[in-house]
């Protein structure tokens, strides 16, 4: 049965490879909604122009597909609200110094 | 799989890797030559010698990243694919024989005939990089900030290389007259209105990116962009028509614009949420101070007519402002660059480094250090007109040149070892 945990647990192998943390972690993910085999990832990303947007946005769709029960995975980017540091885990926070 | 629009848009890694491998090889060179300058310190500074020095690191090394950076960071910051990558392919290629031909022809009186020609050639590479920039343009939807510096840095270009190539004309046909004049309205475009545009305009974008800052006004650099853009050209109609006052004024406007500039930097400093000082952030921090240092020694050379302010002036704004800032950029772009093209089809199949792994971070913390010894040596050397303190201080800072070139090495052949990958 496909419920939102198993997607987070596959969204966590994203790595962003500058900061060294998966984007579940940092905060990116607003939204998760699924609609049987279908799931729709509401995300942002901590900058606008980052080099790695799309590449990001792929992985995201490519890691949530490689669950079972999924057969097909839209990601929305959105800038609002724009992300900020409290939207990240507390290891996240002490890590980067914030 | 489909292509992704990044793919599409991003330049090839080999083209960015031409401009970042010659520019490298460029400021080594300026670096280890820098120790036979140290008796001009106190001397009449507009030798060819010295003119060939100052094009070789400038050309070379500072205007060689840039271009390569701009091509790497265009298509994602403006959200445009690139008019032509075979445009830059060609200019690069015109640009470094036209770099070599121009240089050598002020260094070496038999050959400098051929000044021109490698003027040409160098402004030719210029307009290239214009023509596929101005073209690119032509699908640009939204005039950020960041666009608007990128587009006015470049028209200041196109007239201030320009000027170069006349000025080169002037030194064998001699048509021109007062060099002088010439000669600062060409650096007032080139330096000021190309490079420091540049970084302003890319600053705000790689600042808050690296740091993680959010959350601040863009209102300084705002009226930065305008205040440069106004002083520059009040600068140089002021120089041609010989309107002292606007001459003043449009300097002090500049100045402010740069007060401005480094008053927005420090603000995304103060908002930003990644703490660490990593070799990045010291290199951001000691690029900025040593502006602030810069543009005291300007302030004291117009006010008591001093050529060391001068020149401390010039040394601080090349080897501290602009090595900082560009070094500590090279150890962001370049691992992304190499990762980008060797790594990111691996990931979510097999383990692949993180981008700090690819820089020998103990090897950018001494080179950092390293250099900031080198330049006070240097900085104190020309204050105090001591040739053999700066030729020491010159060589420490080819020791820091060394382990940059360490670094990049490093991160161009990086092999992942088990241990080193998450």
């Amino acid at each position: 049965m496909l419920n939102k945990e198993k997607v987070i647990e596959a969204i966590k192998t994203v790595i962003d490879p500058e900061v060294g943390f998966d984007i579940y972690s940092l905060g990116l993910i607003y939204e998760i909604l699924i609609d049987g085999a279908e799931v729709k990832v509401i995300m942002t990303l901590s900058t606008r122009g980052c080099p790695l947007h799309e590449l990001i946005k792929q992985w995201t769709k490519e890691a949530v597909l490689r669950v079972d029960e999924v057969n097909s995975c839209e990601i929305e980017i959105v800038w609002e609200p724009s992300w900020n540091i409290t939207m990240a885990s507390d290891e996240v926070k002490k890590a980067l110094g914030a | 799989m489909t292509k992704n629009l990044a793919t599409q848009m991003a330049p090839p890694f080999v083209l960015v890797a031409h401009y970042f491998i010659a520019g490298a090889v460029f400021y080594a060179i300026s670096s280890f030559l820098l120790p036979f300058y140290a008796d001009d310190i106190g001397g009449y500074f507009l030798s060819n010698q010295i003119a060939g020095l100052v094009h070789l690191y400038l050309l070379g090394f500072v205007m060689m990243v840039i271009f390569g950076a701009m091509y790497q960071l265009i298509p994602v910051v403006l959200e445009i694919p690139l008019f032509s990558k075979d445009f830059a392919y060609v200019q690069f290629y015109i640009y470094l024989v036209g770099i070599v031909i121009f240089c050598l022809s002020l260094w070496y009186e038999s050959l400098i005939q051929l000044l021109p020609y490698g003027a040409l050639m160098v402004y030719i590479s210029m307009l290239i990089f214009i023509v596929n920039l101005f073209l690119t343009y032509k699908n640009l939807e939204h005039w950020t900030l960041v666009a608007k510096f990128i587009f006015v840095s470049n028209l200041f270009l196109l007239f201030g290389a320009g000027m170069g190539f006349f000025i080169s004309l002037d030194l064998i046909y001699g048509f021109f007259g007062d060099i002088l004049k010439s000669l600062s309205v060409h650096i007032a475009a080139t330096i000021g209105g190309y490079v420091m545009m540049s970084i302003m305009g890319v600053g705000m974008v790689l600042l808050p990116m690296f740091s993680l800052a959010h959350n601040f006004s863009q209102k300084p650099m705002e009226w930065a962009f305008y205040a440069m853009t106004l002083g520059l050209l009040g600068y140089i109609i002021a120089s041609f028509l010989q309107w002292q006052t606007v001459l003043y004024l449009s300097f002090a406007l500049v100045l402010v614009a740069i007060i401005l500039g480094i008053y927005q930097m420090y603000s995304i400093f103060k908002a930003r949420v990644r703490r660490q000082n990593d070799f990045w952030a010291k290199n951001m921090i000691a690029s900025f101070l040593s502006l602030i240092v810069c543009l005291d020694f300007i302030v004291f050379a117009i006010l008591g007519d001093e050529q060391r302010y001068l020149m401390a002036f010039g040394f601080l704004l090349f080897f501290g402002f602009f090595i900082f800032f560009i070094v500590g950029h090279i150890y962001k772009i370049l691992p992304f660059l190499v990762w980008y093209q060797r790594f990111s089809p691996l990931v979510g199949k097999c383990k692949v480094p993180m981008l700090h792994q690819m820089i020998k971070e103990r090897v950018a913390d001494v080179q950092f250090w390293v250099s900031v010894v080198g330049i006070f040596m240097c900085g104190f050397a020309i204050l105090l007109d001591l040739p053999k303190l700066f030729c020491i201080g010159a060589y420490v800072m080819g020791v820091g040149t060394l382990l940059v070139l360490f670094n990049i090495v490093y991160t161009l052949s990086y092999k992942p070892k088990e241990e080193n990958v998450k």
